[in-house]
């Protein structure tokens, strides 16, 4: 049996067509509409086997202790400095930390989900993100501007 | 492949029961690898650019990435769709274990079955081996890939 993965899940937000959010391309029928669709995210429902273990629950179990904790930190750098080449990209930038993108959202005060779409270049932040995630990871806005930047790159 | 479209199937990944066990008792044996082998299937998870070559058969073989992709030929073209990553350490060597993992393509669900260690070397008659075919055939996926 499959069952969706409750970290990656759909997102719909609704909102007044009047709204100064609403910026999409007008649908036939929707000016009418007291609420229209504003977004969806691009996750897509991950289906895993019911018998199986999410490695994000797994880390998370590991990151009770100090010890592991620690340890799965120090494995973090690891992969920052050689998949990342120790880069700038803000997958680079918070895995330096030791930190997972759910530790980074707690920092921004955002959701994981968000700072995963941030990193696959799925959606344009404000600028106000973009200065709560530079304060949260003690860099520059620009470190985040170009971080981001990066993740656009092909 | 993995596909990260706006709309599009996103691939995933999890670990069985088995190599969530093998995790657990690497953290405890030796941390410093288990960390860095939790990190690694973590942001695979998260990175489409990197799940995306777990399907490409000696990605990484010179060194050049930092981790090598291999099929588990003996099983492949009997119809397993079964795969191993090494991570590489540098300036030389690899981590002492490897991460065996199977592709659902109906679902673009990657499973990874086991982590073990590299004397293990995919012996057909080892316990681990039967063990991982065991759970292989209970994801229920195609022996035709």
């Amino acid at each position: 049996m499959l069952l969706p993965n409750a970290s990656s899940r759909h997102t719909v937000r609704l909102v007044s067509p009047q709204s100064t959010e609403w910026n999409s391309p007008q649908v036939e029928g929707a000016a009418s509409a007291p609420w229209v669709i504003r977004e969806l995210t691009a996750d897509q429902p991950s289906l895993r086997p019911q018998d199986a273990v999410d490695i994000d629950d797994l880390l998370a179990e590991f990151e009770t202790t100090p010890h592991g904790a620690s340890a799965i930190a120090d494995g973090r750098k690891w992969v920052a400095e050689n998949f990342y080449n120790g880069g700038a990209s803000l997958a680079a930038l918070r895995l330096q930390r030791g930190w997972s993108q759910a530790e980074l959202a707690r920092r921004v005060g955002t959701s994981q989900s968000y700072i995963g779409r941030l990193e696959k270049n799925a959606i344009d932040p404000q600028l106000s993100t973009v200065r709560k995630i530079a304060h949260a990871l003690g860099v520059p806005v620009a470190a985040v501007d170009g971080a981001l930047t990066l993740e656009k790159a092909p | 492949m993995a596909r990260n479209t706006k709309f599009g199937i996103i691939a995933s990944l999890s670990l069985h029961l088995d190599a969530a066990g093998d995790l657990r008792a690497l953290m405890i044996s030796d941390s410093a690898s288990g960390g860095k082998i939790a990190a690694f299937l973590q942001q695979a998870k998260n990175d489409p650019r990197i799940i995306a070559t777990l399907l490409d058969h000696d990605f990484g073989d010179t060194r050049k990435d930092p981790y090598h992709v291999s099929k588990w030929l003996e099983f492949w073209n009997t119809g397993y769709n079964l795969w191993r990553v090494k991570l590489w350490t540098f300036p030389k060597g690899s981590l002492r274990y490897r991460i065996v993992y199977a592709y659902q393509p109906s679902t673009q669900h990657y499973h990874v079955l086991a982590i073990v260690h590299r004397d293990f070397d995919y012996q057909t008659d080892h316990v681990v081996t039967q063990r991982i075919l065991t759970a292989y055939r209970s994801l229920g996926i195609t022996t035709i890939h």
